[in-house]
């Protein structure tokens, strides 16, 4: 392993080039404030929501003056900025788009996250040198997917929760893609884009700036309702078993990282754009942190990571069930209106 | 109006139950594990093949939903016999359609539902590439289907059974082996739920399925643009898809019947929902 070639300071983005090693670290911009504070710890780059078009809540999302300045901020610090449009959209909203894509174009974003294989060849034709990644919500989940995707326009893709390190480098080999892997995210027993229970239980149909927007239904724009953490019973001819839940668990890597910087992942991705800002800024302290002391050392004292680690995970555990209950409530009062 | 059907091993085969349709879906997408899968092709691929033609019937062959690296050789190793014997081959992972359309060009391609077709754009991008026909995304509605079908490409709706409301890596239900007293591949035979206040799913290898059959029969007229309508009973025992099957041809042939329609109630074990042909949560029923 070469050793550093520079030092960095907290207030500039840093490089996590070292010699022949590189790995972008991706901090969440649920708002302005978390896109500055996402760079002022450390990150290289920062993605955020395009608003009605990303998947999560609105309340994460932006409108397009806020995205300018995100947009600002990010290349002030030298950093990037990734506009996440990949919500499906409906069929006939093809053209409104193209005009938003258009509109991000011209504010000079770095990349765009799609989902819609056929919006990727679009994005492609339209503007071939405007970087695509494909998001954790189009569950590529083999080489040959992967290499579709890649005739479509894509240049990176984000490896789904469970896909193993050599299934990612046998991808990244066939394909030329980089590979982008969430080390703060959760994994549940569906691959994310495949998932439909949200929607099935409760869905509330709306427009924003006349497009349609879809709460409950993760794959067309709104929130999950996150029916997998309700209390199930599995039943038939009697109740075989009670109150457990589908399995949907938050994690935070830490063990893993360095492999996959020796390996070749190419970029590091924190979720998180609905938590508090300084949960977020702790966070990308905290691995920006462990991947310089790892690229310059070549070692890293674990134990000292994970002790602080663990200390973020419970924040982010109380921020987290918090938030799933106050979806639990609106599917309940979704679903009356309904 | 082709009027379709999924049969998952030879066994689920009987005359009966395969006579109200034109063609046939082979194979267990869901789970590699179940027993005779006609995904694994072989011997039993092939006999079907040759009952269906011979009741002059179209064969058509599903592949595994969701294969990973480890998992492309023996997917391609099936369609390469299929595509000989086969009159189109479903994939709903755009690896395998990839894979299918560059080397056998003139085979028939559906892509099936869970291939996640939500555009226009994508249905253009398949259909430039080969494939036929689209199972749109479960999640779209009835105006959105129409969209797609503007492309030109065929389309193919489910109008009756249980649809994935999610796929994922792994079977779920084999933990509770223990508690169920059978173990794979013997587990998925009971009939069994998952219930959580108003939500019943059926857990079925690596997918889970609405625990309600979605039922367009009252809303058939609505969804005539199709090209082909498919019972969704891969699931199923062989008795649901010969009832299930003969109603909606008779529905197709002579029209509307109350009896047929309360027919069709008395097979669900958990009620009716329209799924997401009218912009509702999947699991509400409009009546017609």
């Amino acid at each position: 392993m070469d050793l550093p070639m520079a030092t960095t300071s907290t207030e500039q983005v840093r490089s996590t080039f070292r010699g022949d090693i590189m790995v972008e670290l991706l901090g969440p911009g649920g708002s302005l404030e978390m896109v500055k504070a996402v760079f002022k710890a450390g990150a290289d780059s920062v993605y955020a929501g395009v608003l009605g078009w990303s998947r999560r809540s609105k309340k994460y999302e932006m409108r397009d003056e806020e995205l300018k300045k995100a947009v600002q901020i990010a290349h002030d610090y030298g950093g990037m900025l990734r506009a996440a449009i990949n919500a499906m959209p409906k069929p006939g909203e093809e053209r409104m788009y193209t005009e938003r894509l258009d509109t991000l174009y011209s504010m000079d974003i770095d990349a765009v996250i799609l989902n819609d294989i056929g919006l990727m060849r679009v994005t492609e034709e339209r503007y071939p040198d405007l970087k695509i990644v494909a998001s954790i919500g189009a569950s590529i989940l083999n080489k040959e997917e992967a290499m579709l995707y890649r005739e479509a326009g894509a240049d990176m893709f984000v490896a789904d929760c469970k896909m193993s390190l050599d299934e990612m480098v046998e991808i990244k080999k066939y394909t030329g893609l980089g590979v982008e892997v969430l080390i703060h995210a959760n994994t549940d027993f569906t691959y994310l884009g495949r998932c439909w229970m949200s929607s099935y239980k409760s869905l509330k149909y709306e427009t924003i700036d006349g497009k349609a927007y879809y709460v409950g239904s993760p794959n067309r724009g709104g929130v999950c309702f996150r029916p997998c953490l309700l209390g199930w019973k599995l039943t038939g001819e009697r109740i075989y078993a009670s109150d457990f839940r589908l399995p949907n668990d938050m994690f935070l890597m830490l063990d893993e990282i360095p492999e996959m910087i020796d390996r070749g992942v190419d970029c590091l991705k924190i979720q998180g754009r609905e938590y508090s800002v300084s949960l977020i800024h702790d966070l990308v302290r905290l691995y920006r942190n462990f991947i310089d002391e790892y690229i310059e050392r070549g070692v890293v004292d674990m134990e000292a990571y994970r002790a602080e680690l663990d200390a973020i995970a419970e924040k982010r555990d109380s921020e987290r069930l918090r938030r799933t209950l106050e979806l639990m409530r609106a599917a309940r009062a979704e679903k009356s209106e309904i | 109006m082709e009027l379709t059907t999924n049969i998952p091993n030879l066994e689920s085969m009987s005359e009966c139950s395969i006579k109200p349709y034109d063609s046939i879906y082979l194979g267990m997408p869901y789970c590699w594990e179940y027993e005779g899968n006609l995904i694994s092709g072989g011997d039993d691929l092939i006999s079907a093949v040759e009952v269906l033609h011979s009741m002059g019937k179209k064969a058509y062959i599903t592949t595994f939903a969701v294969p990973r690296n480890r998992d492309l050789d023996r997917v391609f190793r099936t369609v390469d016999v299929a595509a000989e014997i086969c009159d189109g081959i479903e994939a709903s992972n755009l690896g395998v359609i990839r894979y299918i359309t560059k080397e056998y060009p003139d085979v028939s391609v559906i892509a099936g539902g869970l291939t996640n077709v939500y555009t226009a754009s994508t249905a253009e991008l398949l259909y430039s590439i080969g494939v036929s026909r689209i199972v749109p995304s479960y999640e779209l509605s009835i105006e959105d289907i129409e969209k797609i079908k503007e492309t030109g490409v065929e389309v193919e709706v489910v109008v009756h059974g249980k649809v994935p409301v999610g796929i994922g890596h792994e079977c779920f239900l084999r933990k509770f082996s223990s508690a169920v007293g059978k173990d794979c591949p013997k587990i998925c035979r009971e009939e069994m739920f998952f219930r959580s206040e108003d939500l019943v799913l059926k857990p079925f290898g690596h997918a889970t399925l609405s625990g309600k059959d979605v039922c367009m029969y009252e809303h058939i007229d609505k969804l005539r643009f199709a090209d082909a309508f498919r019972i969704e009973a891969v699931t199923e025992r062989i008795g649901y898809r010969e009832r299930v099957g003969r109603i909606y041809r008779d529905l197709l042939e002579r029209g509307f019947s109350r009896s047929d329609f309360e027919e069709l109630r008395s097979i669900s074990e958990n009620g009716f929902a329209n799924g997401y042909y009218f912009n509702r949560a999947g699991q509400i029923y409009i009546p017609g």
